[in-house]
């Protein structure tokens, strides 16, 4: 009697199992406070058929490892769920799962957690078919951070061409199509930029244009409304906020130097609002 | 008189630069732990992580701009090669879809043992090095990043002071080890006296039995 009953639930019960993995988010990941990030799991049907299966979010509320499905109330916290119908549970859109067959199931989901705390999230698959085994993915670690420090410059270089000497008010040729952007990202905290420079010199001629030639406008395309730059730092804009773009314009004007190539750096800096100028 | 003379009448055209491919510098940083306290006998960790979603990669080489004097600070590592594939962890950023990996560091601070506690302030610079032009203006973002440490007394100068007499960290470990001395010389003592009794039983014993077999 005891060998049929094992028979039986060998036959019923292992012949169809879930392979289940987390594509993302990866592990570990950092994630901005209030910002969203995609939770993606597929589940493969092995072994036979799966009936209907369905995926379930979950993070780690009351142990080290995810036993709660994710929020799906707006604001709630450390996480919920962002999405015009949220649901924790979802079922695959190709229900049933045949033999080999597999689905992908994505939230997107809301980390409102505190700053500096750290939550494993992971996906559970299961079936209808109550003989077959429910799986879980292996857990990603989300670590929920404050703003960041976040820029970029859409140009790495100013390059005038060829200019001639004592010639004065050359505009860098990206001025007009306004390419020496600076952008604070989405999800920096606000920043203060600023600007300073170096001499232009040519090493073998040992000749130098002195940094105050090149000027600078943080406001328009014309020449009277720029400043001198100097080695001392000074800033380009203050509190400037996420998702803002600061262009900036640059003329040179060039002293009675020899001919020749002539190199220096512009430096760019970003400091978070309220801290110490550089 | 001719060095003025050649550079006034130089007549052709000369090149600032001469650049390849222009790139765009994507900088991104944070910080996990902006405030923290500190012993003034321990030293702590800040974590930071670096990222770079851009293709073209760069170098960052992290140095003290500000710090109390005599703080001793560490960073792990002070110069590394950032691009969007290099990290020990990830960064999930609102303004891309792409998987950017980001670089995590470590800065260990330890305070002055003569710092007396109060707030300080940190400034850490992160240098961006470029691949150089041969010519040309370089454009180079830099950084600035500001910890505000919180300096308490340490614990050992705390339970001194609460027995009214303070001690510096040296005079303490004097007073454990005088301590030490003391309870050592108590143990062989009761070492010696419990060797005097064992005595005194086997002397005892020992009589008893001679009574024992003479009787």
């Amino acid at each position: 009697m005891f060998y049929i009953v094992n028979f039986v639930w060998i036959v019923f019960a292992q012949e169809s199992w879930l392979e289940v993995s987390l594509e993302l988010p990866d592990d570990p990941t950092n994630v901005v406070q209030n910002r969203t990030f995609t939770v993606n799991a597929t589940v493969y049907c092995r072994g036979g058929d799966c009936n209907n299966v369905y995926g379930t979010v979950r993070y780690n509320f009351t142990s080290p490892n995810p036993d709660t499905p994710v929020n799906i109330t707006q604001g709630e916290k450390p996480f919920f769920i962002q999405e015009a119908t949220p649901l924790s549970m979802k079922s695959c859109p190709s229900n049933p799962l045949i033999a080999d067959e597999f689905c992908n199931i994505t939230w997107i989901i809301n980390a409102t957690g505190d700053i500096n705390t750290n939550w494993k999230v992971g996906v559970l698959f299961n079936s209808s078919n109550i003989g077959i085994q429910d799986n879980h993915t292996k857990n990603s670690t989300m670590s929920i951070l404050s703003c960041t420090l976040d820029f970029s410059l859409k140009w790495d270089s100013i390059d005038f061409e060829s200019l001639g000497p004592s010639t004065t008010k050359n505009a860098a040729p990206g001025n007009l199509d306004k390419k020496y952007n600076i952008s604070v990202n989405d999800g920096s905290c606000n920043l203060d930029l600023y600007i300073n420079g170096t001499d232009l010199t040519n090493t073998t001629l040992n000749s130098k244009i002195s940094v105050g030639n090149l000027t600078w406008s943080n406001t328009t395309d014309d020449y009277s409304t720029s400043y001198n730059l100097s080695y001392t730092i000074v800033p380009i804009k203050i509190d400037v906020p996420q998702s803002t773009n600061v262009t900036t314009w640059y003329w040179l004007n060039v002293p009675p130097v020899y001919a020749g190539h002539y190199n220096g750096t512009i430096f760019i800096y970003g400091v978070k609002n309220g801290e110490s100028p550089p | 008189m001719v060095k003025v003379l050649l550079k006034t009448l130089v007549l052709f055209l000369f090149f600032i630069l001469l650049s390849s491919a222009v790139y765009a510098i994507n900088v991104g940083s944070v910080v996990k732990n902006e405030f923290v306290e500190i012993l003034s006998e321990e030293s702590v960790k800040i974590s930071m992580l670096f990222w770079n979603i851009e293709e073209e990669s760069y170098t960052v080489k992290l140095s003290v701009k500000d710090a109390p004097k005599n703080w001793l600070i560490i960073f792990d590592p002070s110069e590394f090669v950032l691009n969007k594939s290099i990290g020990e962890e990830y960064i999930d950023l609102p303004y891309t879809d792409e998987k950017i990996k980001a670089k995590a560091v470590n800065v260990f601070v330890k305070a002055d043992t003569n710092s007396k506690p109060g707030k300080y302030f940190i400034v850490i610079r992160a240098e961006t090095k470029l691949p150089q032009k041969v010519n040309g203006i370089n454009v180079v973002p830099e950084r600035l990043f500001e910890f505000e440490i919180d300096l308490k007394e340490s614990a050992v100068t705390n339970r001194i002071e609460n027995g009214n007499s303070v001690l510096s960290f040296g005079k303490e470990f004097d007073l454990k080890f005088e301590e030490a001395k003391i309870i050592n010389s108590n143990i062989k003592e009761l070492k010696n006296k419990d060797n005097f009794y064992i005595f005194v039983m086997f002397l005892v014993l020992s009589v008893l039995i001679i009574i024992y077999k003479k009787s």
